[in-house]
């Protein structure tokens, strides 16, 4: 026998058998919000990986590339920039209909602009530094000054971003799905688990509550780490 | 004495880009000069004369906008592939900024020995042994091979950038400003270095600064510069006893003072 919409077990009519309580169908909701954690986790790593390959490799392309290229690629960056990421977001999926990859993808087209133009402005310092002039004095390729100097340079702001953006990522995510465009049932994912809970926030305001306060929590632990590792990398800067 | 390198009626114009009205620079203006083999030339002038754009034209660095740069009797601009980097083994370069000259994330013996990735000079362990004799020809314990720039001196971080220069034993090697960075005490010391290593190198040098009395201590001629021209050439003696031309004349009288102050003067007297 199901216990429909039962509050979590710190309230009178809660239990331990479902310590966050359940949903309107009686599903566990501490596990569904783990599931939710894998998938949407899952779809926001890549959505971020795809879209940090994309930007970094267009932005040292554009600042090692020469005026020209450069103004190419910025010129896109401009066009993307310029576009509503939400508008992005729902044409892509009403074309391609809402699959999985299909979201990592769009993500990615919405987010690689920013990093591109990051990597580009760091490069175009970098690329001034004497080490770069002394490497093409001996001889190096643009390849190698992009490979040996300018990445290994890059990293360390690059991890930082990176970490400071992925809630974002995961918000845009839980975003969609929570419009229903997203993920689509019966997979959990966070955003999803908010929609559904959507109708039933003053019977049982917990269906949408606890994958809330999951992404709070998530959010404001990559904040953490993020601040945590800046400081670090400023430290090692000044040493 | 045979020109080892030559360059003919070289300038080097910076067009300024085209949405900003700013007038063209024209930092080298038909420039004219020789190093023989093995010769310590000094290249002379105030701030912005034009010096570093000459010295990197002959890097190959900077195209010329016009004129002829021949090093060995070759175009260096002309070169492509293997031709272009045995260009880039004979001709070697130090910079002033020692700190900006080497990459933070690179440990020196990786700095010194990125030359010899790129040509790839020798086995893994000859290269290794390469960056141990470098470290120990310009003065510095092989240990250092491991750390990284920022904990060394200004001192020791110009020692390195020589070692990275010289690692792929090139004839030419050109100083821009190498000791301008440093304290008094430092300079003599690099100086002296770099005295060493011409002698027992048999390096040709091109040595930038804008100290005339580091020129005088170092160099067996001196050209001096003046908004992009050199006006006048010879050997360092001579050009200091008695210098032909006006500005060298002003450049000499005004030694104690900051070189720069002549400028305005000299524009009064040949306006
Ligand atoms: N990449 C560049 N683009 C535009 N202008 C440049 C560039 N490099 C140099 N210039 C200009 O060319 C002129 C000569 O510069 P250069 O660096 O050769 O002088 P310098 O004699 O080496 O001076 P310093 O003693 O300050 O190093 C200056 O007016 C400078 O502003
Ligand atoms: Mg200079």
């Amino acid at each position: 026998m199901l216990a429909r919409s039962q509050p979590p077990v710190w309230f009178e009519a809660g239990s331990w058998d479902h310590p966050l309580g359940t949903d309107n169908l009686g599903r566990d909701l501490a596990s569904r919000s783990l599931y939710g954690i894998r998938t949407s986790f899952g779809i926001a790593s890549l959505g971020l990986i795809f879209s940090a390959v994309l930007g970094i490799a267009l932005g040292v392309i554009a600042g090692l590339g020469g005026p020209w290229v450069d103004r190419a690629i910025m010129t896109v960056v401009d066009v993307f920039i310029t576009l509503p990421n939400l508008l992005l977001l729902l044409c892509g999926i009403a074309l391609l209909g809402s699959e999985i990859w299909v979201l990592i993808v769009m993500i990615g087209l919405v987010r690689w602009e920013a990093y591109a133009r990051l990597v580009r402005g760091q490069v175009l310092t970098i690329r001034e530094q004497g080490y770069v002039e002394a490497s093409r004095a001996l001889g190096g390729g643009m390849v190698r000054v992009a490979l040996r100097h300018v990445l290994p340079n890059l990293a360390s702001p690059l991890v930082v971003i990176l970490t400071l953006s992925f809630p974002g990522v995961l918000l845009m995510e839980a975003g969609l799905s929570f419009l229903g465009v997203g993920v689509q049932p019966p997979t959990a994912s966070l955003g999803r688990m908010i929609g559904d809970g959507r109708d039933y926030l003053v019977n049982a305001w917990w269906i949408a509550g606890m994958p809330s306060i999951v992404i709070v929590m998530i959010t404001l632990l990559f904040q953490l780490i993020g601040d945590s590792l800046r400081d670090r990398i400023d430290v090692r800067a000044d040493g | 004495m045979n020109a080892l390198v030559e360059l003919r009626n070289v300038s080097v114009t910076f067009r300024s880009p085209w949405f900003a009205p700013a007038p063209e620079v024209h930092a080298v203006n038909d420039v004219t000069l020789t190093l023989r083999r093995g010769e310590r030339l000094g290249l002379v002038g105030e701030s912005g004369s034009g010096k570093s754009t000459l010295g990197r034209t002959l890097l190959r660095l900077i195209q010329p906008t016009t004129g002829r740069v021949r090093v060995g009797g070759q175009d260096p601009f002309q070169l492509r592939g293997a031709d272009l980097l045995a260009f880039r083994r004979r001709v070697q370069v130090v910079f002033q900024d020692n700190a900006a000259s080497l990459d933070p994330r690179m440990t020196v013996g990786e700095a010194i020995r990125e030359g010899l990735d790129i040509h790839r000079i020798g086995t893994p362990a000859q290269r290794r042994a390469r960056v141990e004799e470098m470290l120990d020809r310009v003065g510095l314990d092989p240990a250092y091979a491991q750390r990284y720039p920022h904990t060394l001196s200004g001192g020791q971080r110009q020692r390195v950038n020589i070692a990275r220069a010289l690692a792929l034993d090139p004839q030419i090697l050109v100083a821009d400003e190498p000791v301008s960075a440093l304290d008094v005490s430092i300079q003599a010391q690099i100086l002296e270095l770099l005295d060493r290593l011409h002698a027992d190198l048999h390096l040709t040098l091109l040595f930038i600064s804008h100290d005339l009395a580091v020129i005088r201590e170092l160099c067996d001629r001196v050209a001096v510069m003046y908004q992009g021209r050199v006006v006048e050439t010879g050997p360092t003696e001579q050009v200091f006893a008695a210098p032909t031309d006006d500005y060298t004349q002003l450049l000499l009288a005004s030694v104690p003072e900051p070189a720069p102050l002549a400028a305005p003067l000299v524009r009064a007297a040949t306006a």
